[in-house]
């Protein structure tokens, strides 16, 4: 009958115990959890344990620059190091070079925000074009050929205005094949309001009265990212051929908008007809420490040098103009040996290190909290031991004043302190970090506690043996009592190392300050970036958790021998 | 001769060990807790080498009470007479309860008090509540309550339901009655002076965090106490937090706090409630920063609590187990007795603790107290902004003496209540 129930209760005290576990060291897991992470993890809802950062490889979402604004990158825009980066080596090309391709790198997929880019391991890009397979590009292109493109679709002349006043402007370039093609790209496809922006392109069209019957057809167009593709004009084309055979009313209209497609189509065949090599396989490159110039490990032939800047990627071609990479995709992937990813995986806790002086800190935490446990075992032993085995008139009131001022918080006194220590000049000093802190009321009552469970007679006995007191307490007491002078050590190094008002009143330079004041200002100085803060906040506290938790047995017992009653 | 000089140079000895302990108290304990009083009577704007001594008004100031609708005594008097009228029919229902099934001589006066109160004086409560005649009769009416009843001892098993039907009636006392009190002084008062709104936000705290704070600590020792297995890993997890720094640990709540990526609201949304702003609601202030102190502290007390418990000797138990007392009577009858005076303590100690409620706030609200409107101005944070920030040594030093003595009353106010009550272990 007894049996179930017991166990039925034990039960609900492991029950009450885990949820109770997990209440306490949850959010110190969470914390180290979110230490690792990477900025854009850290900001993605619903958060999750996981990180890219542990992974061998990444995938990062990455977009070729096709704009002509985009690729003319300004050089004042840049930041000196990478512009000498790309001056010092690559002499021959220009920034504005046609032949330097831009990729813009968002992040890594799958999580929102611009990602920053580990500076390390092995990046392998994969240009693709409008079927996934690898991109084409032009080795030998034809003067006449183009000539023959340029002056078919400047002989069209029913064109709508906007496209008729394009082609105008774009004939200042056709001795330049490659500045046409760009410009060419950027007004119809990739620049700011292109001609074939899907949104603009498909409502102009449904404004035409000549085509209220296609409605219907048209406005699925509407569906979709980007500008209208190849296929999608190609399709609309179609429709508007369609439009026209049924005679309407406004047919200059809808001519005008079949034009403008076929021009584009006509434009686009003899692009990509001009594409007679195959890149082979993604072009692979490395970074190189402290430098903005990465190494080309496979440039499959075409690729020269490449750098990077911010968030972009720049890749200059020899021999290829990156024109023929303009309507192409890209896919971006990174990849780490194991010393990489273990660089990733400790990248905040790097940048954060570095990013205060934490080195001084935690000297001073370690300087000030041993050097105050220290003296608070010699002092509070000599106290307790006086109070427990000495007999002196007034020891008991003595004992109960010393007592007393457990009951009166520091912060009750921090005016009055501060003014004493400053009259003794000890601001901005170690001495106002230590003195004060060298003798603990409480650790005093815990070891008297214990030294009154040595017999007197002990004491007696080595009296008679002739020992001093002095010996008797560090031979005999002392070692007698090793729990509670742990506790005692282990309850004044805590409070040391986390103490903060006091800390923060006392000093007011980087030099004296300690790991709470520092890692405060820490906060304050480099905002909301969580991930670098939690690291910040692990490694400011897990030498003294690990050392807490090994020592852990001695606090529960030193307690339990000193028997608060 | 010798022997009297020997002992005096025992004596001497006996003092030597004191010495440097002592110093350091006397030097940055005593001493100051002494100028710190002095200087609480002193103006120190200009320069703490030429303060002007000023006697009491930087008390005046701290306790200033701007423009308030009614005098306090007004406000004394409603919420007197509301307390007694509760406190009676209390008392009553309580000494009835307790005597129910017997036949009692106290049983009629018992049943005739609530009905006296019920019947002449609840409805004059509403219209006269500030009389002086009622007033008078209330305290005739509770003397005699206590004389009939002062030899139960409902209050020891029934506490946590006596002072609940307390509040309640007060409540309702409250709502029938004119909308004049103490509190709402208090809280009218608060809004113009910030050192009375620290003493808000803190007792705000206080009331939060330590019931809690005891409630999840001692949950937690005996946990460790009475698990068969495991019981090291569970000391070791419910122990981490106390070891983190406050800073870091506030840190790390402000993280998980956070409204949009906060942790805290994506365990909420699972029972499906809507995200909270935790950092950014006055109301909130002082909650958050509970929850993160109780945290952070109930190892440390569960772990007193461990101790306390290994110190209550076994063979109460095993008592107990022959005469067949199931778990919650062991608890009820052996333990939470038996364990009063670390129970004590570690009221006494949390209080203190809690009243210093300082960095938390500090690092969650990046230096503010609280989001806005003062929310979290605790009595600490008063002192901090007026001796660091404002430079007033002698307001600071007034605002700290406030704050010891409200420790000071409290402190003293749990030893003569439990007193009687703390059964020692011999």
């Amino acid at each position: 009958m007894k049996k179930p129930r017991k166990k039925l209760l034990y039960f609900f005290y492991y029950a009450a115990a885990v949820i109770l576990a997990i209440f306490a060291i949850g959010p110190l897991i969470w914390m180290v959890d979110t230490s690792f992470k990477t900025n854009s993890e850290v900001l993605s809802y619903p958060p999750s344990w996981g990180t890219i950062n542990a992974l061998p490889s990444r995938t990062l979402t990455a977009d070729i620059i096709k704009t002509r604004a985009g690729q003319n990158a300004n050089p004042s825009t840049l930041s000196l190091e990478a512009l000498l980066g790309s001056l010092s080596t690559t002499q021959t090309t220009t920034l504005a070079s046609p032949n330097t391709l831009a990729i813009h790198v968002l992040g890594a997929s799958g999580y929102r925000g611009t990602g920053t880019m580990p500076r390390r391991g092995i990046l392998s890009i994969k240009l693709l074009d409008e079927n996934g397979n690898f991109a084409s590009y032009s080795t030998s292109f034809s003067t006449p050929e183009f000539n023959l493109a340029v002056a078919k679709i400047s002989s069209v002349s029913t064109l709508t205005n906007n496209v008729k006043g394009i082609i105008s402007s774009l004939s200042q370039y056709t001795s330049d094949p490659q500045e046409y093609i760009l410009n060419f790209y950027d007004d119809f496809m990739y620049g700011n309001n292109p001609v074939f922006s899907r949104i603009d392109f498909i409502s102009n069209l449904l404004g035409v009265k000549g085509l209220s019957k296609f409605q219907d057809e048209i406005t699925p167009f509407k569906k979709g990212i980007g500008p209208l593709s190849a296929v999608e004009l190609n399709e609309l084309a179609g429709i508007l051929q369609n439009a026209l055979e049924a005679q309407p009313m406004d047919r200059i209209e809808i001519e005008k908008y079949l034009n403008d497609i076929k021009i584009y189509l006509e434009f686009n065949d003899f692009y990509q007809s001009q594409k007679n090599h195959k890149l082979s396989g993604p072009i692979k490159l490395a970074f190189i420490p402290n430098s903005n110039q990465l190494k080309v490990i496979d440039g499959q032939s075409i690729v020269k040098s490449a750098y990077t800047s911010g968030d972009q990627i720049y890749i200059t071609f020899k021999n290829v103009s990156f024109v023929w990479f303009l309507n192409d995709s890209v896919s971006l992937t990174a990849h780490y040996n194991f010393w990489e990813v273990l660089e990733n995986f400790f990248d905040n806790y790097v940048s954060a290190w570095n990013s205060a002086p934490f080195g001084i800190y935690y000297f001073n935490s370690i300087f000030v909290a041993v050097a105050t446990t220290f003296l608070n075992i010699i002092f509070d032993v000599m106290m307790a031991f006086a109070f427990s085995k000495l007999n002196f008139p007034g020891r008991d009131k003595i004992f109960i004043a010393v007592i007393a001022t457990m009951m009166i918080p520091y912060q009750v006194l921090l005016v009055a302190d501060y003014l004493i220590i400053h009259s003794f000049g000890w601001i901005n000093t170690y001495y106002a970090l230590i003195i004060p802190w060298s003798a603990t009321a409480f650790v005093v009552f815990l070891m008297r506690q214990s030294f009154n469970s040595i017999p007197n007679d002990l004491y007696d006995a080595a009296k008679i043996d002739g020992a001093s007191s002095w010996r008797f307490l560090w031979t005999i007491a002392v070692p007698l009592s090793m729990p509670v002078i742990i506790t005692g050590a282990l309850l004044t190094f805590l409070g040391s190392w986390n103490s903060f008002l006091w800390v923060l009143i006392m000093t007011d330079t980087t030099n004296m300050r300690t790991l709470p004041v520092g890692l405060q200002n820490f906060i304050i100085n480099s905002g909301a970036i969580f991930n670098q803060l939690m690291a910040a906040a692990t490694f400011t506290m897990i030498p003294v958790v690990i050392a807490f938790l090994f020592f852990q047995k001695y606090f529960v017992s030193g307690f339990f021998r000193s028997g608060i009653k | 001769m010798v022997k009297s000089l020997n002992r005096k140079r025992n004596y001497i000895i006996g003092y030597l060990y004191l010495i440097p302990a002592l110093v350091i108290f006397i030097l940055f304990t005593y001493w100051p807790a002494i100028y710190s009083f002095y200087l609480s009577f002193f103006n120190t704007t200009t320069s703490v080498g030429h303060a002007i001594f000023v006697g009491l008004s930087n008390y005046a100031y701290l306790f200033r009470t701007g423009e308030i609708p009614y005098s306090p005594f007004t406000a004394f008097e409603y919420s007197f007479i509301r307390f007694s009228f509760a406190f009676i029919i209390s008392v009553a229902i309580f000494g009835w309860i307790e005597k129910g099934g017997k036949n009692s001589k106290n049983l009629i006066p018992l049943l005739i008090i609530p009905i006296f109160a019920l019947v002449f004086v609840y409805p004059s409560l509403s219209t006269l509540g500030g009389n002086l005649y009622i007033f008078i009769l209330w305290i005739a009416l509770g003397l005699l309550t206590y004389f009939f009843t002062r030899k139960m001892e409902f209050y020891k098993f029934h506490t946590v339901l006596f002072l609940l039907s307390l509040l309640g009636l007060y409540i309702a006392a409250f709502y029938i009655g004119r909308r004049i009190d103490l509190y709402l002084l208090f809280f009218k008062i608060a809004q113009n002076n910030s050192f009375i709104m620290s003493i808000w936000n803190t007792f705000y705290f206080v009331i939060i965090d330590v019931p809690l704070t005891i409630v999840i600590s001692l949950a937690a020792g005996l946990l460790m106490k009475n698990l068969p297995f495991f019981k090291a890993f569970f000391r070791t997890a419910f122990f981490a937090p106390y070891v983190a720094s406050i800073v870091a640990v506030s840190l790390l709540w402000l993280w998980m706090f956070n409204y949009h990526y906060g942790i805290f609201n994506y365990i909420l949304s699972w029972f499906g409630i809507s995200p909270i702003n935790w950092l950014n609601s006055a109301s909130l202030t002082m909650p958050t920063v509970a929850i993160l102190s109780i945290w952070e502290y109930f190892g440390y007390y569960g772990l007193i609590f461990l101790s306390g418990l290994q110190n209550i000797d076994q063979e109460y138990y095993e008592a107990a187990e022959i005469e067949g007392a199931n778990s919650f009577q062991r608890f009820v009858y052996i333990t939470w007795p038996l364990l009063s005076p670390i129970t004590f303590f570690v009221m006494v100690v949390s209080l203190i603790n809690a009243f210093q409620v300082f960095t938390q706030v500090y690092v969650l609200y990046n230096q503010m107290p609280g989001p806005y409107a003062n929310s979290g101005l605790t009595m600490v944070f008063y002192i901090y902004n007026t001796f660091y920030n404002e430079q007033q040594m002698g307001l600071a030093s007034a605002a700290a003496y406030v704050l010891l003595g409200i420790i000071m009353v409290l402190t003293l106010i749990q030893f003569k209540t439990t007193e009687k009550r703390v059964e020692y272990n011999i």
